[in-house]
């Protein structure tokens, strides 16, 4: 049970032809990530942390390679079927916020998966008090700070409880004690609902108190 | 050539103003395609990657081929063009409008691959330099450059609604739709968010401190750029010309390299004044003198032909130039001849001359008058069907050896710039026409915008109007007043080269000319010749709506029997409408109009076999019409019995339209 990069090959150039890869953001790249751990994926600006992020949700196809998410391989799923899987934070927060209320939007995902709705009340409360934005909740969450909307999506996501989850840049915006926050609940649910969690970040802090282990792209590259 | 990308921006946009103009002020198919070359050739001859270009467009080609489909099935007018069981899939109106609309977005497409090969702030300078306020060049620019952000974050939102489990691809169309403005009110908060950040961001370095800009670098046209700006100003205005100024001669013409040596041929007897005592001839040969000689009956016989020069009477032709030094028709009228009998005549000069023929004018009271109809002779296949329609028409008079002219309803030849065209017809026609005078009708096929060499090629009455001469005339034969009407005269080729002012003026001419022809005649047979019918098998042309509104009115108060048309390559009767019975023939080999949908509740026999003929026969009790197949067998018949008409003067109408209301019927 592991999300497994084989070889992935991805170019921003090549417009689906697969017979012309022109300078490639991935190159060959392979990972495996299993439940149960935190693992980093650092380097510098510009190495392709955010494709790679995207590759392996199935935003962006890549050229050459396979993603496999518990064995299967995320081509023949469709984005609906891979976020029951596998949840996704965006770097930019704005861009991952589509309803009207704070509430609507922790709901949004949970009434997708067809919970019956004690179980939907009960996760919404939890996760909207657990990222301290319950007295926003009827808010529109446009006009949430930059923080809170992360924090917002951070619930959203968290919420419906996937295998793995990929979060970009969480603490972009967050205070040290939020960060503290998300860390631990991180942590706990690694242990609780067995997930495993792939954490794009440049924050060395956080890295360093919370991860299992990093793979460092840069390093990697020949 | 010099690659697009280091054009100067202005010399661009120009390019790019004039295809879009072209491309939107246009209707014409055929001018399109050639913009859509030109416009496809530009970045092509620019070294730009245009294949790749146009791979990222492809949602744009694939809306342009939906665009397609959906005009080719939802319009319903028009020629069916494939019909699969009674149902008409395409029409011909509906194939032409999307052509018409995918070609037009299309040219709009490619021309915009133009201007993607330059940087955005050239353009800004562009505007700049061109006096264009800065702020709105800024703002235009800011907006194009906006819009590949706003599609990725669209995208983005796209992806995490799907991400937070709502399926799109199987979704409802109402769940769809729910989604798509869930869609928006991100991106349209970003976009303000996005403005204000923005704004703030360029006051804070100094956007608009000072009223006037000054510029780093300044455009200046090199000799390339005026050369293409040149170049594109005058192919748009050539362009304009070639479109909006028909030619005059749009046809194929193609011409026998010498005519000089040509004996004569293609010869054909028409009228041109009272047909009891004259007699036309023309006839093709080449240039010369021509003279036609005659001889009556009794004094050929005596002198056995032409051999002994006396009594032979001789009238210099009239040459006439179809083309310059290419093709020459001659025309001569015969004068002072006694009314019902024969001559014999031969045609040519000095050293040929053609063989020896015979006709006979036309009597003083016939008591019966039999004459021929035939519609659309016109081949496609210029030297097997002229063959085929000469066959049958020598058949076709040698089955009715009573018959004293023949009348055609137009579209006698194919291509009516072509004299081959013309010779397959005369030549096959000579053994008839020869005989027997032909009164021809112009259609469409014998137009470009007049009828300018049909009418050079026969010689006819001048009797109607002086604006036309020849397209409209008419003439009394036994019984009978026939009408010739040019209905070509409603194509739109002739509004737009008149003027619609003039050109309505004409039609208002013809309305009031055929009015008082019919009128004025006490013939107790009036017949009416034109090339389109009133009232079709389907509504294929808009012409045949404003015949219905000019002429039939005029037809039903003149209480006319019978018209006669073709056009629609099909035979076809109505029943009386207003009084008037309407027939269509077809002579030639060209396809029929008619695609087995629901006929109009007023046609009440169709043939559609093949070429057929009609034998209209005129006596003071009635007035029948047969017509005849290619195998000369009876397909229909009809006897008119003669109308009370209504005495012409003014006076008599009104008494009489009183005494219908005040006597009981």
């Amino acid at each position: 049970m592991t999300l497994k990069a084989e070889n992935i090959t991805f170019s921003y150039n090549s417009k689906g032809k697969k017979t012309k890869v022109s300078n490639p953001v991935l190159a060959h790249f392979s990972a495996e990530f299993e439940r149960e751990q935190i693992v980093a994926v650092t380097g510098p600006n510009g190495c392709g942390k955010t494709t790679f992020g995207k590759v392996l949700i199935g935003i962006l196809k890549q050229q050459e390679g396979i993603v496999r998410i518990d064995g299967i391989n995320t081509k023949e799923m469709n984005l609906t079927q891979i976020g029951k899987k596998v949840g996704y934070a965006m770097q930019n927060p704005m861009q991952q916020i589509f309803c009207a209320s704070v509430t609507d939007e922790v709901e949004y995902g949970l009434k997708n998966l067809d919970l019956p709705i004690e179980e939907i009340v009960t996760r919404r409360d939890y996760y909207l008090s657990y990222f301290q934005i319950e007295q926003y909740k009827d808010q529109f969450p446009f006009l949430l700070s930059q923080g809170e909307k992360q924090r917002l999506v951070l619930a959203a996501v968290l919420a419906m409880r996937p295998n793995y989850l990929i979060l970009d840049e969480p603490t972009a915006s967050l205070d040290s004690y939020r960060k503290k926050l998300l860390g631990e609940y991180l942590r706990r649910i690694v242990g609780e609902l067995r997930c495993g969690i792939i954490l794009i970040s440049h924050d060395r802090a956080f890295i360093s108190k919370y991860t299992d282990r990093e793979i460092n792209m840069q390093a990697g590259k020949k | 050539m010099f690659a697009l990308k280091t054009l100067d921006p202005r010399a661009k946009m120009l390019i790019l103003i004039c295809i879009s103009t072209l491309a939107m002020i246009t209707s014409d198919l055929k001018a399109l395609t050639i913009l859509l070359m030109v416009t496809i050739l530009i970045p092509i001859a620019g070294k730009v990657n245009f294949f790749e270009l146009l791979w990222q467009a492809k949602m744009a080609v694939g809306f342009i081929v939906f665009i397609f489909i959906i005009q080719c099935l939802f319009v319903r007018t028009g020629i069916p063009l494939v019909t699969i069981k009674a149902f008409t899939l395409i029409t011909y109106d509906g194939l032409s409008l999307a052509c018409l609309l995918s070609l037009r977005l299309l040219i709009l497409i490619i021309s915009a691959i133009i201007i993607l090969t330059g940087e955005p702030r050239d353009y800004l300078l562009a505007f700049a330099q061109c006096k264009v306020p800065y702020e709105i060049a800024f703002m235009v620019m800011v907006a194009i450059h906006f819009f590949p952000i706003l599609r990725e974050e669209a995208l983005n939102v796209f992806y995490s609604v799907q991400l937070r489990g709502t399926e799109i691809k199987n979704a409802s169309l109402k769940k769809r739709a729910q989604v798509y403005i869930k869609i928006c009110l991100p991106i349209l908060v970003g976009a303000l968010e996005k403005a204000r950040v923005m704004s703030i961001a360029m006051e804070a370095r100094c956007f608009r401190l000072f009223p006037y800009r000054t510029y780093m670098r300044r455009l200046v046209l090199k000799k390339r750029d005026k050369v293409s700006i040149t170049v594109t100003l005058i192919v748009a205005v050539l362009f304009v010309g070639m479109v909006f100024i028909p030619p005059v001669y749009a046809t194929e013409i193609s011409m026998p390299d010498v005519m000089d040596d040509v004996k004569p041929y293609g010869i054909v007897l028409s009228w041109t004044e009272d047909n009891r005592n004259t007699q036309t001839v023309t006839w093709s040969a080449g240039k010369g003198e021509e003279f036609i000689q005659y001889l009556d009956e009794g004094t050929y016989q005596k002198n056995d032909g032409f051999k002994t020069s006396s009594q032979i009477m001789s009238v210099k032709a009239k040459r006439i130039e179809i083309y310059e030094n290419k093709y020459y028709r001659y025309e001569a009228t015969m004068r002072n001849l006694a009314q019902g009998s024969t001559y014999y005549y031969r045609v040519g000069s000095a050293d040929v001359w053609s063989e020896a023929y015979h006709f006979t004018t036309a009597p003083q009271n016939a008591d019966s008058a039999q004459f021929m109809f035939m519609g659309d002779a016109q081949a496609e296949v210029r030297d097997i069907d002229y063959p085929i329609w000469g066959g049958f028409l020598k058949e076709a008079y040698t089955a009715n050896p009573n018959t004293a002219f023949v009348v055609m309803g137009g579209d006698l030849v194919e291509s009516s710039g072509n004299t081959k065209d013309w010779d397959g017809f005369l030549k096959e026609g000579e053994s008839v026409f020869s005989k027997i005078p032909l009164m021809p009708t112009p259609g469409n096929h014998e137009t470009s915008i007049l009828p300018a060499v049909y009418l050079k090629m026969f010689a006819l009455l001048e009797n109607g109007l002086t604006e036309a001469p020849e397209e409209f005339y008419s003439f009394d034969y036994g019984d009978c007043h026939i009408v010739s009407l040019n209905s070509a005269v409603f194509m739109s080729e002739r509004e737009r080269y008149m003027g619609s002012q003039k050109w309505q003026e004409l039609i208002q001419k013809t309305v009031g000319w055929l009015k008082s022809d019919l009128m004025d005649s006490d013939a107790k047979w009036k017949i009416v010749i034109m090339h389109h019918p009133a009232y079709p098998i389907n509504e294929d042309d808009v012409l045949y709506d404003l015949i219905r509104s000019n002429w039939v009115p005029v037809l039903n108060e003149a209480q006319v029997d019978l018209v006669l048309c073709g056009h629609q390559h099909t035979y076809m009767r109505t029943k009386e409408l207003s009084g008037v019975i309407y027939m269509m023939g077809v002579s030639g080999e060209k396809r029929t109009h008619y695609y087995q949908e629901p006929l109009p509740e007023y046609v009440q026999k169709i043939s559609i076999e093949g070429g057929n003929y009609q034998i209209v026969n005129a006596t003071d009790k009635s007035l029948t019409v047969t017509s005849y197949n290619r195998e000369h067998q009876e397909i229909d018949k009809i006897a008119l019995m003669p109308k009370t008409r209504i005495d012409k003067k003014p006076w008599h109408n009104a008494l009489y339209a009183y005494l219908q209301c005040v006597l009981p019927s």
